[in-house]
Order: structure tokens, then sequence, then C-alpha cells
């Protein structure tokens, strides 16, 4: 996919790096000269020191159109202006941009954003699910606010280990998705025998959170 | 939430931020100004009559704090202009302020802000009219 992204410190390198892998057209915006230097002798694209949200700049392209803008600068409103900047004057469709305020996210998608990515939202889910149990290692929170996705490790002291999945008495709105064991995935069904160090993926109803972690891995200590 | 006409927030109390809520506080307005620099603030007379909050207009808790959905009128004057483009955007869709104005200082930008519907005010420009318009006068 050719791909545009505008930014600045380390993360645009390591995306970029990643997309280049895969054999996709980067092309890289990033203001500090320093930065823009080092990263085009380090990738193999093409990188424009620049302000991205400067309509000037895109005259520059010569007509190379992406297909998707991924908007990475620390500032919110300069993520924002980047992309409705490219999606107005190059008609790119899609979007990335990483905000640091959480309660942007609605309305950035609502002002044209495809995906928006907030660090703090992510960490505090994480948090928030670690603090909730000790073997919740991983925590995601859906467009609605009834679901989550949940990550959980069984242990020694799992009342889950050694039942088979069909015997299991899980709320009615908790699903497990995928069972991780020794880098396989497993396929929940119900003769499926659940072990320690099972890390379960779950879709929950939050309000039947509770119930389903003491049912997996028992009371919080 | 109805709004009320003489209610009106500005984002930046630099020099155009607090000339015009110097003004439409004298005009009889209630005027709100946010800065998050204390130096700015104090710029305005002791006689303005309006609401200075010392506070970061970007977060959604100050413009909530500032009355933003009560207001008929939101001007982000602050020396940003994509902190300007979102703020506008912000006080349009997040608080269905219906009359917002966005201070401009590259004219350059002008088609994003035309594409996106925010009515700008740009020193620049106006400067530059009034300039031209003085030139030709004097020829």
């Amino acid at each position: 996919m050719k791909t545009l992204i505008i930014g600045a410190g380390q993360t645009p390198y390591y995306v970029a790096k990643r997309l280049l892998a895969r054999g996709d057209e980067v092309r890289l915006v990033i203001r500090n000269r320093v930065e823009a230097e080092s990263f085009a002798q380090r990738l193999e694209a093409i990188v424009i020191c620049g302000d991205g949200t400067d309509p000037m700049l895109y005259q520059s392209l010569d007509g190379w159109r992406p297909e998707l803008v991924v908007a990475l600068t620390p500032e919110d409103h300069d993520n924002l202006a980047a992309c409705q900047l490219v999606q107005v004057i190059l008609g790119t469709c899609r979007s990335i941009a990483l905000v640091n305020d959480p309660d942007k996210r609605e309305v950035f998608a609502s002002l044209g954003v495809t995906t928006v990515i907030c660090a703090a939202q992510l960490l505090g889910d994480v948090i928030e699910g670690a603090s909730l149990h000790e073997s919740i290692i991983g925590r995601l929170h859906t467009p609605n606010a009834k679901v989550e996705v949940l990550e959980v490790v069984l242990s020694s002291r799992s009342p889950a280990c050694d039942k088979t999945l069909s015997s299991l008495k899980l709320p009615a709105e908790v699903i497990i998705t995928a069972i991780f064991r020794d880098q396989e995935v497993i396929i929940p069904r119900g003769d499926v025998t659940l072990s320690q160090g099972d890390d379960l993926l779950l879709v929950c109803r939050k309000d039947q959170r509770a119930q389903a972690i003491a049912a997996l891995v028992g009371e919080a200590p | 939430m109805k709004h009320d006409r003489h209610h009106i927030v500005i984002a930046g109390a630099g020099r155009l931020g607090a000339r015009l809520a110097i003004e439409l506080s004298s005009m009889g307005h209630q005027v709100v100004i946010i800065d998050a620099d204390e130096a700015a603030l104090n710029h305005l007379p002791l006689s303005f009559g309006g609401v200075t909050m010392l506070a970061d207009a970007r977060d959604l808790d100050v413009l909530k704090a500032a009355r933003l959905s009560a207001a008929r009128f939101f001007i982000a004057a602050t020396d940003n202009d994509n902190l300007n483009l979102m703020l506008s955007q912000l006080a349009r869709a997040s608080f269905g302020t219906p009359h917002v104005l966005a201070r401009q200082s590259d004219p350059a930008r002008q088609p994003l802000y035309t594409a996106l519907g925010i009515q700008t005010i740009s020193p620049v420009s106006l400067a530059a009219t009034s300039a031209l318009n003085a030139l030709e006068f004097l020829s």
C-alpha cells in the first residue's frame, strides 16, 4: 500500500521500517532536519523534511498519491490537520492519527480520521485490567462500551485448570475466542481441556466480567 | 442546549484575542477568554468585564467549564494555526457552537479551512489588503 507517514521521534521510523519490509511504498514527512536526514540514510524511502500541515509541501510529491496517511506527530492538532489536509488536497481516503487525549478519539473520528490511536487509552485499559486481577495481562475497549476484550492467563490455582470448556460455568455473554498454548492457537471447542499457562482471549460483557474471572482464575487474592 | 447570544468564548489571549475580548465585552457580551499563559491574561486591562481562565483550551473539560455549549460564538485566536483549526472544529462538532471563527496566520492554508467550512480571520491578508489600499490612495 502507498503510505505517507508524517511524524516526529522514533515511531515514524519503526512504522516505516516495518511497512517497507512488507514491500509497501512509503514516504515520510519529518519536520526535524537531523531526524529526516537520519531516516533517509537508514530507510529505503523518500524522506521529505518539512511541515506535514503545509499545503505547499505536497507540490513536491510530483503526482504521487498515497492511499493511506498516518499522522504520528506529538501534537493532536497537528495530526488532525495533517490527516484533513492530505484528504482534502490529495484525495487520500484512509487516515490514521495518534491522539494524546482519549476524550478526542470520538470527535477526531467524526471529523474524518478513519482510525484514531490513543496510547494513554491503550495503556490505561491494560493497567486497569492488571489492577482488576493479577491474571489479566491484556485488555482492550471495543467500540461498544458494554463489551471488552480480555487476555487472561491460567495459573496453577485457577479453578478452570483440567476442566473441559463445556463443563465451565461461564456467564452467557462471555466467549472464549482463542486459547494460546506453547506458541500454538487452539480453537475453543467444548471438548478442549484447559491447563495451567493457557492464555485465553475473551470477549465479555463488562457486567459479567467478575463472574467470568471467578470461574476461570478464581477470586482476586 | 439553548445558545446564549451574548455568550462568547475566546481561546488565546494574544493581541487579537485580547483586543476582541475587550471590544466584545465593552459591547455588552459575556466573554470568557482562555489562555494557558498567565502573562498573556495579565495584558487584559483591569477594566475588562469578562471572565479570564488560566487553562489549556485543548482540554475538552476546560471548554466545558467555559460553558462553550451555551455560547453562540467561539473564536480560536491562539498563535497556532493547526490548534485554531482543531479548536474551531471541536467547538462545532462537540459543543454545537453555531458560529466559529479561526485565526489563521498562513493564507496558503485557506483552501483547507474552506473545504472544512471553517470561517477564518487572517491578520496577514487583512494587513496586506489595507496596505495595498493605502498605497493606491497615496498614489
